[in-house]
């Protein structure tokens, strides 16, 4: 076992488009959990819409890049509107199953052979990230940095755009919240009933920030897409929803870096356990044909959340109580008895 | 009541509507010809339906007393399917037969399920903790639990997909009139009904039922009564558990085990419930034959992922005009009318 190696795999993977990716996704759980009171369970579906849109407009329509980006993003906020109108009026366990079962069935009618012509059904769809790649202004070559080898200049040029949309996001996302609107919607958060006596439509509310969740999220679906350069509908389970809930938990839900370091820290765990595994298996300790690699990653990520809500929930940066601190507006009373 | 109603009418023509499109479409067929399918279709969404409800009575239960949805039921079920398999046609397992390797891993998952109520939401509620983290705690548990389903599987079937049981595999249909049964179909029918009868006699004249529908109603009222409301916590997740693990094993016997089935019939018992009233027991039996049927004949004319649009449409449609659900009161209800404040020997 090699901890040199290891260390720079968990490296390399956690300042990797990965865990950028994860970081967009877990800033849009935080708009939902940390700011607005929602629980999303399907982010994955949101991510799915951004890829899948940018996907289909690039390969079936021909269309341009920019137009792909604006469709996976449209979608999503339709989606977030058709979720969220039925169920934001009622406790918050509504919502969880809705996001849920809806991202689900969506996941299983783009890989459905009825979809076959539209999105590549089974197989997915690829060879619509050239255009994103023909931007490129990096000469080409390999680069490091130090004595990390960060990779080709394709690879940089999707970190540096990764990373800056992360960047992006905190921005806006910190400048929204501060808002006078933002802060009635985390006024809302905590008290519903309150907020709604001073006149306050926190249905509108929650809605807008269920949209703008939603929409990050997809943001982070077409980053994951063009850094993969195709999209399956394998990619979307509902395992993606619970790395980026493990990222936002572990990072600190509420706080604005709380998902940017969660994403960081889970990615460096996660490929470091992976990487562990491989060397014991090439020497022979342990029998890895016997283990597929993802469900060994979805296994310490969950039991990793597990821990973290029973025990600490509040993560690394995040204030002591600020999850416990919703109740549900409308009876019956749904505080866990 | 009538605008719903209504909308589930619309549901139901729109379906007949998409039948009779697809019967136009094949010259010189008629409506009359599809009726074999469509009694076949009905009938394989009752038995869906009624093994659906096995499971889902049991997550309307755990949130008639806790106001929690169990995302974990749909794993719950898949591991009673799971353990079963292992015992029952594992190669390295004691390959028993279906019926007692059926009742250990129902043994078992009912074990697990009080054992979750003791550790976890036992806990959760002593921290006072809100519904947000409660449900984010109550998905990373299924989550965790499907990877370790799923890890075991790959170590049972390294091939994946879908697999049956050794026993009741394979049989010949008989006809009853236009229909093809099997056996084991018409076995499976009837010890699902026997189950979901068990419970609401359970709830509506034993005394643990009765301690369930109080502690459902209001658990001060219930605990100022001299019940022990942890204990009937832990009653509710030993025949939640229980129950899941039987909905499982049945969905195994008639549809074959796969490591996703955890999933499966996640997405079809939490419309269920909520068609049918979180936390009203009919109510969950209602929900469960509705999906079940809504499932089974839409996938008469489309594939099997599609069907389960047709089921989140009404689930969607419900939501909007009666969120509470069919058969619920609006303070969320339980089978039977709600138990008085009395006084019982405290146990």
């Amino acid at each position: 076992m090699d901890a040199g190696s290891i260390l720079l795999d968990a490296l390399d993977a956690a300042l990797g488009p990965q865990a950028a990716v994860y970081a967009l996704a877990a800033i849009g759980l935080n708009v939902h959990l940390g700011y607005a009171g929602l629980l999303n369970l399907g982010q994955a579906g949101f991510m799915l819409l951004g890829g899948y849109g940018l996907a289909v407009t690039v390969v079936l329509l021909s269309g341009p890049l920019w137009l792909g980006v604006l469709v996976g993003l449209g979608l999503a906020a339709a989606f977030a509107v058709g979720v969220g109108t039925p169920t934001l009026r009622l406790p918050a366990a509504y919502l969880a199953v809705v996001t849920l079962v809806g991202a689900e069935v969506l996941r299983r009618v783009i890989g459905s052979r009825a979809a076959l012509a539209l999105t590549g059904g089974v197989h997915g769809l690829d060879g619509f990230a050239e255009a994103f790649y023909d931007l490129n202004p990096i000469p080409p070559g390999d680069y490091g940095l130090w004595f990390l080898a960060v990779g080709s200049h394709r690879r940089v040029w999707v970190l540096l755009v990764g990373w800056a949309l992360v960047v992006f996001a905190l921005l806006l996302v910190r400048a929204l919240m501060r808002s006078p609107r933002g802060r009635t919607l985390t006024a809302l958060r905590q008290d519903d009933v309150a907020a709604q006596s001073l006149g306050k439509n926190t249905f509108a509310y929650k809605l807008v920030g269920l949209v703008l969740g939603g929409v990050i999220g997809a943001a982070a679906g077409i980053l994951l897409a063009i850094d993969q350069q195709a999209v399956h509908p394998v990619t979307y389970l509902p395992t993606a929803t619970l790395l980026a809930y493990t990222a936002l938990i572990l990072g600190g839900v509420g706080r604005l870096m709380g998902p940017a370091l969660g994403a960081v820290v889970l990615w460096f765990t996660l490929t470091a356990v992976d990487t562990a595994l491989n060397h014991l298996g090439t020497a022979g300790t342990i029998d890895l044909t016997q283990i597929p690699p993802w469900h060994v990653q979805s296994a310490v990520a969950s039991l990793a959340l597990l821990v973290l809500l029973l025990y600490r929930p509040h993560g690394l940066l995040g204030t002591p109580g600020h999850i416990d601190e919703t109740t549900d507006p409308s009876p019956p009373s749904a505080n866990v008895r | 009541m009538v605008r719903l109603g209504v909308a589930v009418l619309v549901c139901w023509l729109g379906l007949a509507g998409m039948a009779v499109a697809e019967t136009g479409a094949d010259a010189g067929s008629g409506l009359a010809s599809e009726l074999p399918r469509i009694m076949r279709g009905l009938i394989d969404g009752i038995r869906l339906g009624l093994l659906v409800a096995v499971a889902a009575v049991g997550l309307t239960l755990i949130f008639a007393t806790s106001r929690l949805v169990s995302f974990a039921h749909g794993e719950l079920a898949a591991l009673g399917a799971l353990l079963a398999f292992f015992l029952n046609t594992g190669v390295l397992g004691p390959q028993l037969h279906l019926i007692p390797a059926a009742v250990i891993a129902i043994f078992a998952a009912a074990v697990l399920g009080t054992a979750l109520e003791l550790g976890v939401w036992r806990r959760l509620r002593a921290y006072g903790s809100g519904p947000l983290r409660v449900h984010a705690t109550a998905i990373a548990l299924a989550m965790f639990l499907h990877s370790i389903l799923g890890l075991a599987w790959f170590r049972l079937m390294p091939g994946g997909a879908l697999a049956p049981f050794h026993d009741y595999a394979v049989q010949r249909p008989l006809l009853l009139g236009p229909i093809r049964v099997t056996p084991r179909d018409l076995v499976v029918i009837s010890l699902a009904s026997l189950a979901l009868a068990g419970v609401l006699v359970i709830l509506r004249h034993s005394r643990v039922g009765k301690m369930m529908r109080a502690v459902a109603d209001s658990p001060d009222l219930a605990a100022s009564s001299g019940i022990s409301v942890q204990a009937v916590h832990a009653h509710v997740w030993l025949l939640g558990g229980g129950l899941a693990a039987l909905g499982g094993v049945f969905l195994g016997v008639t549809d074959g085990i796969s490591a996703v089935m955890g999933l499966r019939v996640l997405a079809l018992i939490l419309p269920a419930v909520i068609v049918g009233g979180l936390g009203s027991v009919p109510g969950a039996i209602v929900g469960s034959l509705m999906v079940g049927t809504v499932a089974e004949v839409s996938a008469l004319w489309v594939s099997a992922d599609l069907a389960l649009v047709a089921v989140l449409v009404v689930m969607a449609v419900v939501l909007q005009l009666r969120p509470q659900g069919l058969l619920a009161r609006s303070g969320g209800a339980t089978a039977g009318p709600p138990v008085r404040a009395m006084r019982m020997k405290a146990r």
